[in-house]
C-alpha cells in the first residue's frame, strides 16, 4: 500500500515536472524561433509562435555579429567576468569563513559591519566620486573591484561553512593547521555545492551587470555586453514614438535583431549551469571525511 | 549675405525629427519641452519661403574664419548614440566627425556617456569638460541652476565676437532666443532648431482609407463622424476592436487635444491664449473628451486593451484586419504597418485624419505638435580651457557650410547638388554596406537625430517617404498648435520644492483618473464634485498660478 | 580613573586577541578592507536626504532642509496607498513565491531518473534569463481580452477583457509571473543544500523503518531548515523593495489603484526633476524599516532556531 502510493505520487510528479518544462521552455523556445522570423510577419503577429515565420533568416544574426561593438562588449564582459569571479569567490570564502570562527574580540563587530552596508549605502554620487578619487574610472576595474562581494552571497556562504560540523576544523587546528589551511582543505572542499552555487549567482550577476558600466566608463570600446544591448534595446523604445517617415525601417532593424540579440547574449551564460550540476549531485558523505 | 543664408535656412527647413520619442514626451508635459512658435515665427516663415531664391551664394562667414588657427584640441562629453556606433566608435570618428573636425580646424575628444546618469555624474564630478551636448533640462534644476552652480558658462560675452551666425539665427526669431536663454538673461548654448512649424508635427489619428472606399464614407472630421465610422467597420468589416491604442498614445489624443477642439478646448493639457496659461484637465470642457472616448468604450468600439497594450499589439491590430483606426506617428506608426502589409495585401491603405472638430472645415486649435528647440543643446563649461574656439567651434552649425555639412554630409561623397538641391547619393540610399538608411545617414550627417544647426527638411523629403506619409504629415500640420504651445518654462527656484510637491500627486491623479473616466471605472457624473473639486484640493490653482509666473517670466525676457 | 582603566584593560585584551586570533584576522582584513573602502567610505552620502542637493556644488555646498524630504513624501496624497500596495506585493511574493523553490527542489529531490532530473532542472532555470521586457511582453500577451489565460478564466465565468486593466488581477498577475520566472533559478540553492545533508542519515532513517514521506520529513527538511530561514530572514529584509522595473512593465494608470508602489512612485518623481534628495530619503526610509525588520526578526529566529544572518 505505501509503496503503492509513493508510486502514485511519482507519477504525478513526474508529470507535473512535465509541465514545468513545458512552461519555462516555451519562452525560451519562442525566443529562438523569433530570432529566425521574419521581422515583419513577427511585428504583426499575434499570439504563439510553433515555428519560426516565414522566411526563415539567419540575416538577424549576420548582423548582431557584424556589429563591432557587440563583439568588443563580449571580450570586455569576458575579462570582468572571469578576473571578477576569482575575486568574488576569494574575498566571499575569507569572509564567510571567519565569520565561522569561534573566538575573535572583533568578530560581532566585522559581522555588524557587513550586514549594515546591506541596508545603508552612499548611493549612486558618493559611489561615483569614490571611484574617480581611486582613478578607477574608464577602466574595467571600476566594474570588478566595487563589486568584488556580495553580502547576501557572504551569508549564504558562511552559513554552508556553519553547517559543518565544528570538530572539523578544531581537531585540524589541533593538529596544528592554519586558518587559510582548514579554509582550503575543509571548509571548501566540503561545500563545493554552495560553491557552485556562488560560481553561478555570482556569475550571472557579473554577466548580465550594465549599470555600474554605464556610470563608471566613457569609452565605448569598454562597454561590457549587456550595456551594448541595452542600448540597442532602447533604441527600438524610442523609434516606435518617432514622427520621422523613414524611422520605420530603423525600428524594424531593431525589432528583427532583437531576438537575436537576446540569444546571443543569453545563450554562454546559460550554458554555464550544465557545467556547475555535477557538483548537485546527492552522495556528500560528511562521516566520511570525518574518518 | 547672412540673410541669404537664413532665409534659405527659414525656408528650406521642413521636416520632422527621428530620434526623441514623442509618445514618452507626451507622458507629462512637465518633461516636454515645450516649444512656442507664435504668429511672428509662422509669418517670418512663410515670407522667408516667399522671397526665397534659389541662387546658393557662394559666402564665407565675415567673422569667424575656419579652420581655427592653433591646432586647438576641445573635449566634448555627449550621450552615446547605438545608431551610430553600430559602425563608428563615436560621433567624431564617422566621416561627418572628422569632417566637421577637418573644416572646424578642432581636434575633438569625445568622453562617450552611456545615459543620463552618466552624464550628471560626470557633471557631479566636478572636472568638467570643455563642451556638453546635452539638454540643460536635464540637468537638476534645469539651465538656470546650471549656471547658477557654475556648469554652464553663458554665451553672452562671446557670441557677438565668436558666434556671429548663430546670433543671427536666434536673433531670427524671438521664440528660439527667448528658449535659448535663461530669465536673468543668460544665453545657454548652441541648440538643436527645427526651423519650421511644419518639422513639429507628425502624429496624428490614422485610418483605413480602403475600408472607407469600399463603404463609401467619407474621412471623419467630427466625433459623431468617426462614430459612424468605427461602428462601419465593426459592423461591415469584422473589426473586432475598430479603434486600437495604447495607453501613452492615449495620452497623446487627450495631451494634444486630438479631440479636444471638437468640444470648444484646446486640449487637454498645459496650453495658453495669449499669455494666459491654462490646465486643460483642470477644465469643464475636458468632460466632453472623456464622455466621447467614454462612449467608444462602452459601445465596444475602444480598444478595451488600450490601456495595457503595447506598440506591437497595435501594429498587429492595424495589419490584421481587427481594428481600423488608431493614432501614432508618420514613422513609428504608419511607416510599420504599411510596411508589414504591403506584401500581402497591396490594397490596404491608410489615411492621416484629425483633429478632430466641431463642424466640418473648421481648423483645429491644437493636434499634436513638438517643440521648435527640442531642448538638445551644445554648450560650453565654465571650466573650458579654450572659450574663443569653443565659441567659434560651436558656431560652425549654424555657417553656411556648416548648415551643409550637418544636414547632408560631405559633398560629392554622401551628397551631391542637382539643380541646386542636395542629393543623397547611393551611399546613403543604397549603402553598399548594407546599411539601413539611418544608419548611412548616421556616418554622414546629423539631420537624421539633434545637434547644434538648424535642420533641414530636405534632409526629410529624400528620407523614403510615402505619399500616405507625407500627406499625414502636412495635414496634420494645419492647426492653430503654435499659437495656443506653451514654451519651455522654468519654476523660479524658490518655489520649485513647492511646485514639485504639489504637481507629483496631481499629475498621478489626472493620469489614473483619465483612464478611469474612460473605462467607466469612474463614473463621469460625478465628474465635478470627485475629480475638479479634488484637484482643487490638491492644490491645482496653486499650480497653475507658478506656471503662470513661469510664463510671464518667459514673455518679459 | 576608573573608566581609563577599563580602556586600558580593553585594549590589552583586544591586542592580545588580535595576537591570537591573528591567522584569523589576517585572512578577514582583504574583506574588511573593500567593505572599508567601497561601501563606508561613500556612505556619507546619505547625508543627502536631508539636503537640496545639487551635483556640482556637492554635499559640502549644499543647502539643508532637514527632514523636508521626508514631510512631503509622509505628506504626499498616494503615501498610504503606495505603502500599501508595496506591502501588498511584497507579503504576496513572501508569502506564494518564497515556499516554491523549496516545493519544487523536495518534488524535484524525489525524481529518481538523473537525466530527467537534470533536464528539467536546466530547463527550469531559464526563465530567470529572459529580459524583464520580454517576460512583461509575453504576460500581457496572455493576458489581453483574446490572450489564452484570459480565455481560461472565460470558462470560469471572468468576463473576458484585459485582466491588466483590472485592478483587482494585477497583484496575483505579478505574484504568478514571478512564480514561473523565478522559481527554478531559487531552487538552486535548496537543491546544493539538499546535496549536502549526510547519506548515511538515510541510511539511518531506512533502517529505522521510515518511509520517502518520514524521511522527507525528518531528515531532509531539517537538512535544509537551515538554509530555508537564512533564505526567508534575507527576503524578510527586503520587505519593503519592490523594483519598479516590471511594475512599470506591466502597469497602467487605470490600475494605480493596486499597481503604484513605492519604487514606481519615486521614479515617476524623479522623471520631473533630477531628484537626488527626495529619492535618497525614500530609499532611507525604506532601509530603516528594512533594517528593523531583519534585526528583530534575526533575534527571534537565534531565539527558536539558532539560526541567524550574524
Amino acid at each position: 500500500m505505501k509503496l503503492n502510493g509513493y508510486k502514485v505520487f511519482s507519477f504525478f510528479n513526474i508529470l507535473l515536472m512535465l509541465i514545468v518544462v513545458l512552461v519555462t521552455a516555451y519562452p525560451i523556445y519562442y525566443v529562438v524561433i523569433a530570432s529566425f522570423s521574419d521581422p515583419t510577419s513577427l511585428s504583426i503577429h499575434t499570439g504563439l509562435l510553433a515555428a519560426p515565420l516565414k522566411p526563415f533568416t539567419t540575416s538577424a544574426y549576420e548582423l548582431v555579429f557584424q556589429n563591432q561593438q557587440i563583439l568588443k562588449g563580449f571580450a570586455n564582459t569576458m575579462y570582468v567576468m572571469v578576473i571578477g569571479l576569482a575575486l568574488n569567490l576569494i574575498l566571499t570564502a575569507l569572509g564567510a569563513y571567519f565569520l565561522t570562527i569561534n573566538g575573535p574580540m572583533l568578530k560581532n563587530v566585522i559581522t555588524f559591519m557587513i550586514i549594515f552596508t546591506m541596508y545603508f549605502s552612499g548611493g549612486m554620487i558618493p559611489s561615483y566620486l569614490n571611484i574617480k578619487d581611486m582613478e578607477l574610472l574608464n577602466s574595467l576595474w571600476s566594474l570588478i573591484l566595487p563589486s568584488a562581494i556580495t553580502t547576501t552571497n557572504l551569508i549564504i556562504m558562511k552559513s554552508a561553512f556553519q553547517a559543518i560540523p565544528e570538530s572539523l576544523s578544531e581537531s585540524a587546528r589541533l593538529d596544528g593547521a592554519s586558518y587559510l589551511q582548514i579554509l582550503i582543505k575543509i571548509m571548501i572542499p566540503l561545500s563545493k555545492a554552495t560553491m557552485a552555487v556562488m560560481v553561478l549567482y555570482y556569475g550571472v550577476s557579473r554577466w548580465n551587470s550594465w549599470f555600474a558600466a554605464s556610470i563608471y566608463l566613457n569609452n565605448s570600446d569598454l562597454f561590457p555586453l549587456q550595456l551594448v544591448m541595452r542600448n540597442i534595446l532602447n533604441m527600438a523604445n524610442q523609434m516606435a514614438g518617432s514622427t520621422g517617415t523613414g524611422a520605420d525601417e530603423m525600428a524594424q532593424l531593431v525589432e528583427l535583431i532583437k531576438y537575436a540579440l537576446i540569444v546571443v547574449t543569453t545563450a554562454p551564460i546559460l550554458a554555464l549551469y550544465p557545467f556547475l550540476q555535477k557538483y548537485f549531485v546527492k552522495g556528500v558523505m560528511i562521516g566520511a571525511v570525518k574518518g | 549675405m547672412k540673410h541669404k543664408l537664413l532665409k534659405k535656412i527659414l525656408s528650406s527647413v521642413l521636416a520632422a525629427t527621428l530620434v526623441f520619442s514623442m509618445a514618452a514626451c507626451g507622458n507629462d508635459s512637465e518633461n516636454t519641452v515645450t516649444s512656442s512658435s507664435t504668429k511672428e515665427e509662422t509669418k517670418a516663415i512663410e515670407s522667408a519661403s516667399t522671397t526665397e531664391s534659389s541662387t546658393v551664394q557662394e559666402s564665407t562667414v565675415a567673422e569667424v574664419t575656419y579652420p581655427i588657427e592653433g591646432n586647438v584640441t576641445l573635449t566634448i562629453a555627449m550621450l552615446d548614440n547605438a545608431t551610430v556606433n553600430a559602425n563608428a566608435k563615436h560621433l567624431f570618428e564617422t566621416p561627418l566627425g572628422k569632417a566637421w573636425q577637418e573644416a572646424t580646424g578642432v581636434t575633438i575628444e569625445v568622453i562617450q556617456c552611456a545615459n543620463n546618469d552618466a552624464m550628471n555624474l560626470l557633471i557631479a564630478g566636478g572636472e568638467l569638460p570643455d563642451l556638453i551636448f546635452f539638454p540643460p533640462s536635464k540637468y537638476s534644476g534645469g539651465a538656470e541652476k546650471a549656471i547658477k552652480d557654475g556648469v554652464i558658462e553663458p554665451l553672452n560675452d562671446y557670441i557677438d565676437e565668436f558666434a556671429p551666425d548663430l546670433k543671427e539665427v536666434l536673433e531670427s526669431n524671438e521664440i528660439w532666443y527667448k528658449t535659448n536663454v535663461t530669465s536673468s538673461g543668460d544665453i545657454i548654448g548652441a541648440p538643436f532648431i527645427r526651423g519650421d512649424a511644419y518639422l513639429c508635427s507628425g502624429a496624428g489619428l490614422i485610418i483605413r482609407q480602403d475600408w472607407l472606399d469600399e463603404l463609401n464614407m467619407e474621412v471623419p472630421q467630427t466625433p459623431d463622424e468617426l462614430y459612424d465610422v468605427l461602428v462601419a467597420f465593426k459592423e461591415k468589416k469584422g473589426a473586432t476592436l475598430p479603434f486600437t491604442t495604447t495607453n501613452s498614445w492615449m495620452r497623446n489624443i487627450v495631451n494634444y487635444g486630438m479631440i479636444s477642439s471638437a468640444y470648444g478646448q484646446v486640449k487637454s493639457d498645459w496650453y495658453q491664449i495669449d499669455g494666459e496659461i491654462h490646465y486643460g484637465r483642470a477644465e469643464a470642457e475636458y468632460k466632453d473628451t472623456l464622455a466621447f472616448l467614454n462612449k467608444l468604450y462602452d459601445e465596444g468600439l475602444l480598444d478595451p486593451n488600450f490601456a495595457s497594450n503595447d506598440n506591437n499589439t497595435v501594429y498587429s491590430n492595424m495589419a490584421n484586419g481587427i481594428s481600423g483606426v488608431t493614432v501614432g506617428a508618420t514613422g513609428g506608426y504608419m511607416g510599420t504597418i504599411l510596411n508589414a502589409v504591403e506584401k500581402d495585401n497591396p490594397t490596404y491603405d491608410l489615411t492621416g485624419f484629425g483633429p478632430l472638430v466641431a463642424k466640418e472645415g473648421d481648423v483645429a486649435y491644437s493636434g499634436y505638435y513638438s517643440n521648435a528647440l527640442t531642448g538638445d543643446t551644445l554648450f560650453m563649461t565654465t571650466q573650458c580651457k579654450n572659450k574663443e574656439a569653443a565659441v567659434k567651434f560651436m558656431n560652425y552649425g549654424y555657417t553656411e557650410e556648416g548648415y551643409m555639412l550637418l544636414n547632408f554630409g560631405i559633398e560629392g561623397e554622401s551628397y551631391t547638388m542637382v539643380d541646386g538641391y542636395p542629393t543623397y547619393t547611393e551611399l546613403i540610399n543604397n549603402n553598399p554596406n548594407g546599411w539601413s538608411m539611418q544608419q548611412a545617414l548616421a556616418q554622414y550627417t546629423m539631420s537624421w537625430n539633434a545637434g547644434p544647426f538648424v535642420q533641414d527638411k530636405r534632409y526629410m523629403e529624400q528620407y523614403a517617404a510615402r505619399p500616405q506619409q507625407k500627406a499625414a504629415q502636412a495635414l496634420w500640420a494645419e492647426t492653430d498648435a503654435a499659437k495656443y504651445m506653451v514654451p519651455t518654462l522654468s519654476i523660479a527656484e524658490e518655489d520649485q520644492a513647492e511646485y514639485s510637491k504639489l504637481w507629483a500627486d496631481i499629475n498621478t491623479f489626472v493620469s489614473e483618473m483619465m483612464i478611469q473616466y474612460i473605462t467607466g471605472t469612474a463614473d463621469l457624473a460625478k465628474f465635478e464634485t470627485e475629480y475638479l473639486d479634488q484637484l482643487e484640493a490638491m492644490g491645482i490653482d496653486r499650480v497653475i498660478e507658478l506656471r503662470q509666473e513661469a510664463l510671464d517670466a518667459f514673455n518679459a525676457r | 580613573m576608573h573608566k581609563n582603566k577599563k580602556k586600558e584593560f580593553f585594549l590589552i585584551r583586544l591586542g592580545k586577541d588580535l595576537r591570537k586570533y591573528a591567522g584569523a584576522y589576517v585572512l578577514v582584513i582583504p574583506v574588511v578592507l573593500f567593505y572599508l573602502i567601497f561601501c563606508y567610505k561613500p556612505m556619507y552620502g546619505v547625508i543627502i536626504a536631508f539636503q537640496d542637493f545639487s551635483p556640482i556644488r556637492g554635499i559640502a555646498g549644499s543647502e539643508w532642509v532637514g527632514l523636508q524630504h521626508f514631510k512631503d513624501f509622509f505628506e504626499s496624497y498616494y503615501f498610504t496607498r503606495i505603502l500599501k500596495n508595496t506591502l501588498i506585493i511584497s507579503l504576496s511574493t513572501l508569502i506564494f513565491s518564497f515556499p516554491m523553490p523549496i516545493i519544487f527542489a523536495l518534488l524535484l529531490n524525489e525524481i529518481r531518473n538523473e537525466k530527467f532530473k537534470r533536464l528539467v532542472q536546466t530547463i527550469s532555470y531559464m526563465p530567470h534569463f529572459i529580459s524583464m521586457v520580454v517576460v512583461c511582453n509575453m504576460i500581457k500577451m496572455f493576458t489581453s481580452n483574446t490572450g489564452f489565460i484570459t480565455s481560461l478564466l472565460g470558462i470560469f465565468g471572468v468576463p473576458e477583457a484585459s485582466l491588466l486593466t483590472k485592478p483587482e488581477y494585477f497583484v496575483p498577475i505579478y505574484v504568478i509571473s514571478g512564480i514561473w520566472q523565478q522559481t527554478g533559478w531559487g531552487a538552486i540553492i535548496y537543491l546544493s543544500a539538499l546535496s549536502g545533508i549526510d547519506q548515511q542519515l538515510y541510511e539511518a532513517a531506512k533502517i529505522d523503518g521510515a518511509n520517502r514521506w518520514k524521511q522527507t520529513l525528518h531528515v531532509t527538511l531539517p537538512g535544509i531548515s537551515q538554509t530555508i530561514i537564512i533564505m526567508l530572514l534575507l527576503r524578510l529584509g527586503n520587505i519593503m523593495d519592490v523594483g519598479y522595473e516590471k511594475v512599470m512593465l506591466l502597469y497602467n494608470e487605470g490600475i494605480f489603484k493596486t499597481a503604484d508602489v513605492i519604487s514606481t512612485f519615486v521614479y515617476r518623481k524623479g522623471l520631473t526633476d533630477m531628484e537626488f534628495s527626495y529619492s535618497t530619503a525614500v530609499n532611507l526610509f525604506n532601509s530603516v524599516i528594512n533594517f528593523i525588520i531583519i534585526v528583530v526578526f534575526n533575534k527571534l529566529s537565534k531565539k527558536f532556531t539558532e539560526t541567524g544572518l550574524w
